[in-house]
């Protein structure tokens, strides 16, 4: 298992395939993918059958180059899509054997279990506790000494604690970037949904927040089934147990990320790794 | 709502948040739904009011009410002619004045102006648009009114008003008053409307365009007048036609400076009234149904024209996507 | 092409009417103001604001006068706000493209540009005429139809600020959308939602046209709003028409108080859009 391909960057974290391999043998599926089509407003048609599992307390990358619908499938996750009138999705998403893409779904109870990260940090105007304590307060009614704990495990969790545990009042649009993004993962995590999806949760950051919240994933991956969506496989390499490569709505190949990254079966994905394209 | 899909495990708390959230939505999107659907209610009944309002009147004098300049209350005879008249004279006048005067505020603003000095003039001209009818009507009386009688009136009366033809426009004796000093009132009063939209729209022109245009030679002038203009030209029109908008039922502004006379006469000297002008003197003392009606007939039309000019000023600044 | 001194001529007298134009304009606004200050000032008193509206020959201020106003631009103001901002919720939020939206984004701006002076007859028609006499109600009514459109308007341009990653970060927390609506969304827009309501109240300020045949005038204070009330517009019409000096004198007096108000809510409603977008 020390198998690494030579054209990786080496990553200060102790290989990343190692650990990948010790996680993945025995978790269950959280989710499955089976026979997903997206077709947009105007018709055409961004996914064309997508088959593929989610397994609990695991991190699933998906990567592929710009239009390839990893977003687009992301956010069927969540059906965040429904917001907008005319975007259709036909197949089926199995959460714990329940098809969340049934027309009976309550969407927010869904979204409430399938939490989400944007690419950019979006904090709410208002304070920081309040930002954590939102989410909460949608679907939970606690006292206020619980609300100040889980508001402050949220934050330790994420790795926020320390730096704002002085000025919970104020307001989250005052932190830096990297902390507001920190503080939209605390925000995402204080409902303990039970799936996680993050979308490019880092490619609005500098190098420096970029590797807190790596590790920050990495954390959470022991917890929470994690999908992310990212432009940087050196990031997928680093971070996730599966990979899926997409590529113009298609599902190319999806497998153990060490297998993808050195042993990959398709040729497509081989070029993209190798940045023959992309 | 099948219940297969509200037990995702979440305990009954959250499933009764869950179930009164989908009655709140529902109330939320009908009182939102409720007070669009009141504004149009209210423009539908305005239009309504005004119609059942007038009825008396238009069964009485029917089409000819329009061309009738006869207002005798006394006799129960009304006419509209008198006030149309003064209505688009006093536009007119406004037009004349106020467009070569906001587009110089406007070339000033956005090819002259020291950057630094652009906000204040700017929101000075804009500061114009906040000051009530009524105040440009006392000031107009007080101030305008016997400064145009003193100095400007008799002085157009003998020059201009001697000559043959034009002179007519000039006649009769310098009241202070009548459709001119109207008309310059609302010329200042639709200034910062035009030369708000007027700078808008001469944003939208491309830097490109611009940059070229300067860099072949041409004077700014020239680019304005041969590049700029043709390019905003239908937002420009939209502009003027908002402008025009607002001068046709100004009201408080020409009732203190029109004169109040249902006479017409050729000359821009002479007092005369328009629509809202006649409407705000006479209405509370107007007595039986038929001159009440007869106002209201013309409340009716002045909205008539107003919402045709208000549709097209919108309908050209959509075309050119300026708000 | 002429020649070239001919067009740089060109150049210059096109260029310096455009300089006189701007000077005109400034000098109108100042010559405005100057009068307004001038006039007005002397009747500033202690006097004007604790006295009623005397008759002719007799000394008074003009507490009656602004009471009415304040009294109804309060009540006008309270009911408009709510019903301006859901609809503005509405055509913005809600109605995303549909045709019906935009005609009735149509015609809430003709509501909103229409003569005053015609609001003022569908409110006689509507509030007067049914109860056979004038009321303080049915003037709240005509300024309120006055307000309504205003900040109808500029709650949907404040809404369509808020960028939309705002409302799919609320969404994809489980946030029924009323909510996301009420505690996200308007929280965002709160500064610009503000500043409309001012301008809305300012606009109000000072509309006199509606007010003459709907509340009236009163010539004594009152606070009986089922019946014609005094309010500062109508006064000043009255008082500057008349040939009696000391109502003269009045009326510049309430003109000024009525124009520095505007000032005031421009300056407030400048500060406020300015100040909370440090929020954003």
């Amino acid at each position: 298992m020390d198998m690494v391909n030579t054209e990786m960057p080496t990553s200060n974290v102790p290989s990343a395939f190692a650990l990948a391999a010790s996680k993945t043998a025995t978790h269950p599926i959280k989710l499955e993918i089976k026979d997903v089509r997206f077709n947009y407003a105007n018709g055409f048609e961004a996914l064309h059958g997508i088959n593929l599992v989610l397994r609990d307390k695991t991190v699933t990358s998906f990567i592929g180059p710009s239009g390839c619908g990893k977003s687009t499938l992301l956010r069927i996750l969540n059906r965040i899509y429904d917001l907008y009138p005319g975007q259709k999705v036909t197949g089926e998403v199995l959460l714990d054997g329940r098809n969340i893409l049934s027309k009976n779904e309550d969407l927010n109870l869904l979204r409430s279990k399938v939490g989400m990260v944007f690419q950019k940090p979006t904090p709410f105007p208002m304070s920081i506790y309040d930002n954590i304590a939102f989410g909460i307060r949608l679907y939970e009614s606690i006292s206020k000494s619980e609300m100040d704990d889980r508001v402050e495990a949220t934050l330790r969790k994420a790795g926020l604690w320390e730096e704002v545990k002085t000025k919970l009042q104020q307001s989250g649009l005052g932190l830096s970037g990297g902390q507001q993004q920190r503080l939209c993962i605390a925000r995402a995590i204080a409902t303990k949904p039970e799936v996680l999806l993050m979308d490019e949760p880092c490619s609005a950051l500098d190098p420096i927040a970029t590797a807190v919240i790596e590790e920050l994933i990495e954390e959470l991956s022991r917890d929470y089934c994690i999908a992310i969506v990212t432009h940087n496989m050196q990031q997928a390499a680093r971070a996730s147990q599966y990979t899926a490569f997409m590529y113009l709505g298609d599902l190319i190949e999806f497998d153990l990320t060490e297998t993808v990254f050195t042993r990959p079966t398709q040729k497509r994905t081989q070029d993209y790794i190798t940045g023959r394209f992309g | 709502m099948a219940d297969s899909t509200l037990d995702l495990g979440a305990p009954s708390v959250a499933l009764g948040k869950a179930r009164a959230a989908v009655l709140q939505d529902r109330v939320f999107f009908w009182l939102t739904l409720g007070s669009a659907a009141l504004v149009v209610a209210l423009l539908l009944g305005v239009i309504v009011s005004l119609i059942i309002g007038s009825w008396p009147a238009i069964t009485q004098f029917g089409l000819s009410f329009v061309w009738t300049q006869r207002w005798s209350p006394v006799k129960g005879i009304f006419g509209a002619l008198s006030p149309i008249y003064g209505t688009i004279v006093t536009s007119i006048i406004a037009m004349v004045i106020g467009i070569p005067v906001s587009f110089g505020i406007a070339i000033f603003l956005t090819e002259l102006c020291p950057p630094r000095l652009r906000r204040p003039i700017g929101t000075a001209i804009e500061l114009l648009a906040g000051i009530p009818s009524i105040i440009y009507g006392l000031w107009g009386f007080f101030f305008l009114a016997p400064f145009l009688q003193t100095t400007v009136q008799p002085f157009l009366i003998g020059t201009i008003g001697k000559v043959p033809g034009i002179g007519i426009l000039f006649g009769g004796a310098p009241y202070g008053i009548g459709l001119l000093t109207a008309g310059i009132i609302l010329a200042i009063m639709v200034l910062p409307f035009i030369t708000s939209i007027t700078r808008d729209v001469f944003q939208t022109v491309p830097t490109l365009l611009r940059e070229s245009s300067y860099g072949m030679g041409m004077t700014t002038w020239e680019v304005i007048r041969s590049i700029i203009i043709p390019y905003t030209r239908v937002g420009l029109v939209g502009g003027i036609m908002l402008g025009l908008g607002r001068a046709l039922g100004e009201t408080m502004a020409v009732t203190f400076v029109i004169g109040n006379s249902h006479n017409i006469s050729a000359s821009l000297l002479a007092p005369a009234t328009t629509i809202s002008a006649t409407i705000a003197n006479e209405f509370t003392e107007a007595t039986g149904d038929l001159y009440t009606s007869s106002l209201i007939e013309l409340g009716l039309i002045l909205f008539v024209i107003t919402f045709a000019v208000l549709a097209v000023a919108k309908w050209l600044l959509i075309r050119t996507a300026v708000k | 092409m002429a020649s070239y001194s001919a067009r740089r001529t060109g150049n210059v007298v096109a260029m310096g009417l455009a300089i006189a134009a701007t000077v005109v304009g400034l000098c109108f606004l100042f010559l405005i103001l100057a009068t307004l200050l001038y006039k007005g000032f002397t009747s500033i008193s202690p006097r004007m604001f604790l006295e009623s509206t005397p008759p002719p020959g007799d000394d008074g201020g003009l507490l009656n006068a602004i009471f009415g106003s304040v009294a109804m631009t309060v009540i006008a103001i309270v009911i408009a706000t709510p019903i301006g901002i859901l609809a503005g919720t509405y055509l913005s939020e809600y109605s995303r493209g549909h045709w019906l939206g935009e005609v009735a984004k149509f015609i809430n701006d003709i509501l909103l540009s229409a003569p005053s002076i015609i609001i003022g007859l569908f409110v006689y028609t509507v509030l007067v005429v049914p109860f056979g006499h004038f009321s303080a109600w049915a003037g709240a009514a005509s300024l309120g139809l006055i307000a309504l459109p205003v900040i109808n308007r500029t709650t949907q341009d404040m809404l369509g600020l808020v960028p939309n990653s705002l409302r799919e970060a609320a969404a994809a927390l489980g946030t029924p959308r009323w909510k996301t609506q009420t505690t996200v969304i308007y929280r965002a827009a709160m500064s610009g939602i503000l500043t409309g309501v001012l301008l809305a109240i300012a606009r109000v300020t000072g509309e006199t046209a509606p007010l003459l045949f709907t509340a009236l005038n009163n010539q004594f204070f009152s606070t009986d709003l089922g019946a014609p009330m005094a309010n500062l517009p109508v006064v000043i019409f009255q008082f500057a028409t008349s040939p009696y000096d000391d109502w003269q004198k009045l009326a510049w007096g309430g003109a000024l108080l009525i124009t520095v108000s505007i000032l005031i809510l421009n300056i407030v409603a400048r500060w406020v859009s300015g100040a909370k977008s440090n929020l954003q």
